[in-house]
C-alpha cells in the first residue's frame, strides 16, 4: 500500500566553508549504512538553491530530539555501549573530527531506543580545506579525531570488535560508497576514486590506528 | 539575587513563529532552575499535558518527556555556567527544533527570597495549564501505564487473551481470560480490576481474577509471583475484598504517580529481559 506524507529534514548545501558538503554527507551516509553504523537517515534532493542533502529529523514530525548535552554523555554511553563503540570507530574511519554534540539519543523513555549520529560535513574530503590534503590524511595513521564525546566512556573490547568488523568489510563496498559513476558537483571521478582508495587503506589500518592512539581514546577496560 | 529567565516555548508552526509557553528556565548566582509543563517536583513528567496542546499524534508525546529531561539535566549541570547557559539557549533557536527558549527578562528577588518559590510563581504567570482530554476510562489509563513502562512495547505482549487448558485426566476444557499477557522467558499475566465501582461488580471482578490466577498457576501456565492485578485505585472500603486476591496475585495501583515504574518492578522484568 502506498501513501504520501511530508518528512521534516535539515537541508545542507555546498558552500564556501565546506565546498563538497553534499557529496561528503551522502558518502558518509552510504558508508554508515554499509557498515551498520547508527546515523540519521538522509537523501539527496533538489531545492531552489540547487542540490542538497536532506538529513531527516529523528523521533517525531516537528519535534526532533534535543542534541546531547555534555552532562548526558556518561549516561548515554552506559545505555548504548555498542552504538557508542560503532560511532567512534566510524568517526575515526572517516576522519569526522567534529562529532561534538551531533548526537541524538532517547535517554528517559523506557520503550523507545534511539541513538543516532548526524552531521558528517567535516569528514572525508572536508577534513581540511583542500580535498587532496584530506585524502592524504585519511591515508595515514593519523587519528584525526583528536576529541570525541565518548572517548574515555567506550568499552575497549566493543571498540576493538567494531574496528575488526569494519576492517573485514569487503574493499569493493567501501569503494562503491564513494563512486557516483559521474562527476558529482565539484568532485570529479578521479577524486572519488582517490577517496575510495584512501578509505580502503584506512579501513584495513583501523585496528592499528586505534591501538596506536589508545592513550588518547582512553577506553574503559 | 537576580534571576535571568527565559520562556520555553513550543512552536507548532515555524513559519508563523508563534510559540506557546510550556516552561521557564532561569539562572542566577551560578545556579539554574527549571519548571516545565507536566513536570512534577520529583522530576516525573506527565506527557499528557503537552499532548493536550500539541496537534501531533499521541504516539510522539514521549519526545516532550525527553525534552523535559534535557532541560532538567541542563539546569543541574551546564546551566550553572552563565556562558554555557546562554550558548545552549542560542543553539536551541538555531536548531529549529520546535522548542525554543526566548529571552524573558530579569526577576529581582528580595534578600532571603527562595528562588524556587520565585520560579513557581514565574511558572504560574507564564504557563497556562491546558485541560486534558484523556485518558478518561480505566482501560485507557492502564494502557497508558503499560505503554509508559515499556511493557506493551515488548515483543510477545498480548491484549485480551483467552487461554484454553485441557487438564490431564479430564475430558473437559477450561478457559481463563487474561486482560494482558507477556510471553517472555517467564510469562507475566495481568488482570485489570476496577475497585471504585459498585460493590457487586467489584466483587465479581475480584472473584474472576482470583479464579483465573489460581487455575493458571495450578495448571502450570504461570508462576504466582508473575500474576499481577491492575487496579484503578485502592479505596479503604475495598481493602478486605482485596485480601483474597492478594493470596493469588500482586496488586499494582494504577492511580499511583509512579505506577509505570512500580509496574516494571512488580513484573520482575529485570529478570525476564
Amino acid at each position: 500500500m502506498t501513501s504520501f506524507c511530508t518528512l521534516n529534514a535539515i537541508l545542507k548545501f555546498d558552500g564556501d566553508e565546506i565546498p563538497h558538503c553534499v557529496y561528503v554527507e551522502n558518502v558518509a551516509l552510504r558508508l554508515a549504512q554499509t557498515l551498520h553504523i547508527p546515523v540519521a537517515d538522509g537523501a539527496l534532493t533538489m531545492s531552489g538553491d540547487g542540490p542538497a542533502y536532506a538529513s531527516l529529523e529523528l523521533a517525531s514530525p516537528g519535534i526532533p530530539l534535543p542534541n546531547l548535552l555534555k552532562s548526558q554523555r556518561a549516561h548515554v554511553a552506559a545505555q548504548y555501549p555498542d552504538e557508542v563503540a560503532a560511532l567512534i570507530a566510524f568517526d575515526i574511519l572517516i576522519g569526522n573530527w567534529d562529532r561534538g554534540e551531533n548526537i541524538k539519543a532517547s535517554t528517559t523513555t523506557p520503550h523507545i531506543s534511539i541513538f543516532k549520529g548526524f552531521d558528517h560535513s567535516h569528514s572525508l574530503l572536508s577534513i581540511q580545506e583542500e580535498a587532496h590534503k584530506s585524502i592524504a590524511r585519511l591515508k595515514s595513521t593519523d587519528l584525526i579525531v583528536k576529541h570525541h564525546p565518548f572517548y574515555n566512556l567506550v568499552s575497549r573490547s566493543r571498540l576493538e570488535a567494531w574496528a575488526k568488523r569494519i576492517s573485514m568489510k569487503d574493499d569493493l563496498y567501501i569503494r562503491e560508497c564513494c563512486l557516483f559513476g559521474r562527476p558529482f558537483r565539484g568532485v570529479d571521478q578521479q577524486m572519488q576514486n582517490a577517496l575510495g582508495e584512501a578509505l580502503v587503506w584506512r579501513k584495513r589500518s583501523l585496528k592499528l590506528i586505534i591501538a596506536r592512539h589508545i592513550a588518547q581514546i582512553t577506553p574503559l577496560p | 539575587m537576580i534571576l535571568d529567565y527565559r520562556l520555553i516555548q513550543y512552536v507548532a508552526n515555524p513559519d508563523q513563529g508563534e510559540g506557546r509557553n510550556i516552561g521557564v528556565i532561569a539562572h542566577g548566582n551560578r545556579k539554574a532552575y527549571y519548571r516545565g509543563l507536566g513536570v512534577g517536583k520529583n522530576g516525573h513528567v506527565d506527557n499528557s499535558y503537552f499532548q493536550a496542546i500539541c496537534r501531533g499524534s499521541r504516539e510522539y508525546d514521549w519526545v516532550y518527556g525527553e525534552w523535559a529531561a534535557w532541560f532538567q539535566t541542563l539546569a543541574e549541570n551546564e546551566g550553572k555556567d552563565p556562558d554555557q547557559f546562554d550558548r545552549l539557549m542560542r543553539e536551541l533557536e538555531a536548531q529549529a527544533s520546535g522548542i525554543l527558549a526566548r529571552p524573558g527578562g530579569l526577576l529581582e528577588l528580595p534578600d532571603g527570597e527562595d528562588p524556587d518559590r520565585a520560579m513557581d510563581w514565574l511558572y504560574k504567570q507564564a504557563v497556562k495549564t491546558p485541560k486534558r482530554s484523556g485518558p478518561g476510562t480505566f482501560t485507557a489509563k492502564v494502557e497508558e501505564i503499560l505503554k509508559t513502562s515499556g511493557i506493551s512495547g515488548l515483543p510477545n505482549f498480548h491484549h485480551d487473551v483467552v487461554i484454553e487448558f485441557s487438564p490431564e485426566g479430564s475430558c473437559n476444557r477450561e478457559f481463563v481470560r487474561l486482560s494482558y499477557l507477556l510471553e517472555s522467558t517467564q510469562r507475566v499475566a495481568f488482570k485489570a480490576v476496577r475497585l471504585s465501582g459498585r460493590q457487586d461488580v467489584c466483587l465479581r471482578q475480584i472473584n474472576d481474577a482470583s479464579y483465573c490466577f489460581e487455575r493458571a498457576v495450578e495448571l502450570g501456565f504461570v508462576v504466582p509471583d508473575r500474576c499481577i492485578t491492575l487496579v484503578d485505585s485502592i479505596p479503604s472500603a475495598r481493602e478486605t475484598l482485596l485480601g483474597q486476591l492478594r493470596k493469588t496475585a500482586v496488586i499494582a495501583d494504577c492511580s499511583h504517580e509512579d505506577a509505570a515504574r512500580d509496574l516494571i518492578m512488580k513484573s520482575l522484568l529485570s529478570e525476564t529481559r
